[in-house]
């Protein structure tokens, strides 16, 4: 019996008893996350303070896994319904609190991490993907808004100056800029092999 | 489990090895974690599962491995 066959038996088993009605996988926990944009961007409803911290939590695993396996981060990322890149900024631009999209720029982060074995097109694949909707998204605002648009009270700037500067604490600040590092590591590796 | 959780936390390789070289080890603390942290009516010990899998994922074989745990179709805990 392999260690992961006997390893993954007994989560199984020991999840079927603690988790009765609670389906623990990838493809549900996604699932989930897929829902509270919905809901954030239909504007219903709020999500509670509890679902929120699970939500870190979960972000938080997703982070670590990603970030220490280079064939993980790929498989999630190229995987057709997770679209995770698409979900972690649909989140972003929802309204959700500073230390929530702090663990969805730090999950971003972890999968633009390149490694020195890493399949390279595949980095640049997310890079370039991340990049992208980080301009068309406007996280970070670099374009005036058009003309007769309403300005929302949004972005990171706003969230800097208004939000996180009251609290001292810069939890979305900091994971921004880590995603910037990662991001800007890619570049200058690409620079460098010309 | 605070053991299992610190030494997740400190020393990843180490806590990797120690719960892949003993056949028993795996099984006992793992289960015992998960009839501890994964109570649905506690949200701590919600959050103290995937902290375990955030710590136990900070080496190239535990991120696979949980990868591999959470990728399971495990269709009778959906029940």
């Amino acid at each position: 019996m392999s260690t992961v066959f006997f390893l993954n038996m007994c989560l199984t088993q020991a999840l079927v008893v603690v988790f009765p009605h609670r389906n623990m996988s990838w493809d549900n926990l996604f699932a989930q996350l897929r829902n509270s944009e919905n809901i954030l961007r239909q504007g219903s409803e709020q999500i509670q303070p509890d679902d929120l911290r699970i939500m870190e939590a979960f972000l938080n695993v997703v982070q670590h896994v990603a970030e220490n396996s280079a064939a993980v981060r790929v498989r999630m990322v190229q995987h057709p319904q997770w679209k995770v890149i698409n979900l972690f900024f649909g989140l972003i631009c929802s309204r959700v609190s500073c230390v929530l999209k702090g663990a969805l720029f730090n999950a971003l982060a972890s999968f633009a991490k390149t490694d020195p074995g890493a399949n390279s097109i595949q980095s640049a694949s997310i890079c370039n993907d991340i990049w992208l909707l980080l301009e068309s998204a406007q996280v970070l605002r670099t374009r005036p808004y058009p003309a007769g648009t309403t300005v929302v009270d949004s972005g990171i700037q706003y969230e800097l100056h208004e939000v996180e500067s009251s609290q001292q604490t810069y939890p979305e600040t900091r994971a921004f800029l880590n995603l910037l590092d990662a991001l800007i590591v890619y570049v200058l590796k690409k620079n460098q092999q010309k | 489990m605070g053991v299992v959780t610190r030494l997740c936390e400190n020393e990843p390789n180490k806590a990797f090895d120690y719960l892949m070289q003993s056949m028993d080890a795996p099984k006992k603390h793992l289960f015992n974690f998960v009839l501890f942290a994964g109570d649905p009516k506690t949200l701590t010990g919600f959050i103290a599962f995937f902290n375990l899998l955030a710590s136990f994922s900070k080496t190239q074989q535990g991120a696979d491995l949980v990868f591999s745990l959470l990728n399971t179709k495990h269709s009778t805990m959906s029940q």
